[in-house]
């Protein structure tokens, strides 16, 4: 493998490491705390009335 | 545009019934088959009959007409339970359903007479192939614009795993599957070890996103439903699914260590298969801690037991498969029994039972009944079905072991201590046990279909009603770029 070529696979390695991370934090962000926690509830509340009238579900 | 909508659950019915039929036969053309693994004259010398040809009835019958009406008869379930709309284009998705079910059909009445292309997985010809693909992409349609009608903004991540299966099963059939027709027989456009390459990226990816990605979806919306209880964690659920996701595409060399490939490519498989533990061990365990605060249910709902055991044996199968990719350790297994136990514990332990599991789950609803028709009846297919999987696959993995130690025992002068006949005789009562287990195996899906046939006695008398899509009296903002819009509010 010449140098070059291996530079650019240790970038490879370097971004998707990065957009791993990126998709970690951003699905720990407090922002998505709200709709996450309704949409965990949606299949057990199945499809009655009251998972679209306690909100939350938007 | 109507004041009401009800959820199509026809066509959920229709699949539900060719799932319990396909369970049956794919399973006893599999009981045979290790039948004649015992005693050989079981084939009666009808060509047909042989092992080499039905092998590839049971695996295609199995995965794909068993596993595949049980998807996508989920599939459209959930799309409409989390979307709170009603399926998208009814007469496509009859259509997929008539068409899967040809499409199966053929396959199966062509492979045991030679009709085939002699690759694993992907045997049937180029014109059933060609019929599979136009399916495949009604199949996608119907989904994705169910999807796009839906009237809850955030896509439940149950849709997430759906949607990947539909997108890299169509990727990975067209792309396998690219030959040049000269009758019925066909010759793929690859050559060499690039075939087996191709067919292995193909082969492995089948395994990732038809057996793995599509149950994880049935797993993401029943185990909070039959548990109820909230998902464990949904954000570990979108890490996992990005995970799982990027990672299983590059995993597929590993069925290939030891052969012409290139050394490399097979270091990389290896890397990217020990890389998966991570997102296969993470479902697992947030499918498993979903059931916290519910583990009560395991003492009365048999359903909740099938998906519990699923959990286990996927967690367990996902870490033996990521350390038989080792090449070290895949130098014992390659060949021999192991890789049949890897793979049943996989499928009947994994796929069956998160598949069983999800069936009692829906199929009440699904057919506007309270519950299933005989309780017994599911506690006795859960203990039929445990206990042959658990004869199957140690019976197996006691059967790998010996045959590779004794394949690799040389004597002190190099050459080798046993005879391949020898290793065949050695194996041959964990054979007989492994037919055992999969007799009970079937015994249970035979109970399974009795008990979906009476608790579908009211649907057939077409006395049951459609279940109404909550529609609510206000709904939130359509989210931009939705398309089509999503349907009114009611009233």
């Amino acid at each position: 493998m010449s140098a070059a070529w291996g530079h650019v696979v240790g970038i490879v390695i370097l971004l998707m490491m990065l957009s791993f991370i990126g998709i970690w934090i951003w699905a720990w962000l407090p922002f998505h705390k709200k709709n996450f926690d309704a949409l965990a509830r949606l299949p057990a509340r199945d499809d009655t009335r009251a998972a679209l009238d306690e909100g939350g579900l938007q | 545009m109507p004041r009401t909508e009800s959820y199509n659950d026809h066509v959920v019915r229709l699949f539900l019934l060719a799932a319990a039929v396909w369970g049956v036969i794919g399973m006893a053309i599999g009981v045979l088959a290790a039948a004649q693994l015992a005693w050989p004259a079981l084939n009666f010398d009808v060509s047909w009959l042989t092992f080499s040809r039905i092998r590839a009835n049971h695996t295609f019958g199995v995965i794909f007409a068993f596993g595949g009406s049980a998807l996508m008869g989920t599939c459209y379930y959930v799309a409409q339970r989390t979307g709170h709309t009603r399926l998208a284009f009814g007469r496509l998705a009859m259509f997929t359903f008539w068409g899967w079910q040809a499409a199966v059909l053929l396959a199966m009445a062509t492979m045991p007479f030679g009709i085939t292309q002699q690759k694993e997985y992907a045997e049937p010809e180029w014109f059933i192939d060609l019929l599979i693909a136009v399916v495949w992409v009604s199949f996608g349609v119907v989904f994705f614009a169910t999807l796009a009608r839906r009237r809850i903004r955030h896509i439940y991540v149950a849709n997430w795993y759906y949607g990947a299966f539909i997108i890299a099963v169509g990727l990975l059939h067209i792309v396998n599957n690219l030959a040049v027709p000269v009758s019925l027989k066909s010759y793929p456009i690859y050559s060499g070890v690039v075939d087996a390459m191709v067919q292995w990226w193909y082969g492995h990816n089948a395994v990732a996103f038809f057996l793995t990605a599509g149950f994880l979806g049935m797993m993401y919306y029943f185990v909070p439903r039959q548990a109820q209880q909230p998902l464990w964690s949904y954000r570990f659920s979108i890490v996992n699914f990005w995970a799982l996701i990027s990672v299983y595409m590059w995993a597929g060399s590993h069925h290939l260590l030891y052969s012409a490939l290139p050394d490399w490519v097979q270091s990389v498989g290896m890397a990217f298969s020990l890389v998966l533990l991570m997102p296969s061990l993470g479902s697992a365990a947030n499918g498993l801690l979903t059931f916290n605060g519910s583990w009560d249910k395991l003492k009365t709902d048999p359903a909740a037991k099938f998906m519990v055991l699923a959990l286990v044996f996927y967690a367990a199968s996902t870490f033996e498969g990521s350390m038989l990719a080792i090449k070290s350790a895949n130098s014992l297994s390659h060949y021999t029994d192991w890789t049949v136990a890897h793979v049943h514990s996989g499928s009947i332990g994994w796929v069956a039972m998160i598949t069983i599991g999800s069936l009692y789950a829906m199929a009440p609803r699904a057919l506007d009944r309270p519950a299933m028709h005989s309780h017994r009846a599911m506690e006795l297919h859960f203990w039929m079905h445990t206990a042959g999987l658990l004869l199957y696959v140690v019976a197996m993995w006691a059967a790998g072991v010996t045959e590779g130690l004794m394949w690799r025992a040389t004597n002190p002068d190099g050459s080798l201590t046993y005879s391949f006949l020898a290793s065949l005789i050695a194996v041959k009562p964990y054979y007989a046990i492994r037919l055992l287990g999969g007799l009970l195996v079937l015994g249970g899906m035979v109970v399974m279909a009795w008990n979906l046939w009476h608790t579908a006695a009211a649907a057939r008398a077409k006395l049951i009603k459609p279940i109404l899509v909550p529609i609510p009296e206000v709904i939130p903002e359509p989210a931009e770029n939705q398309f089509p819009a999503p349907l009114p509010a009611r009233g």
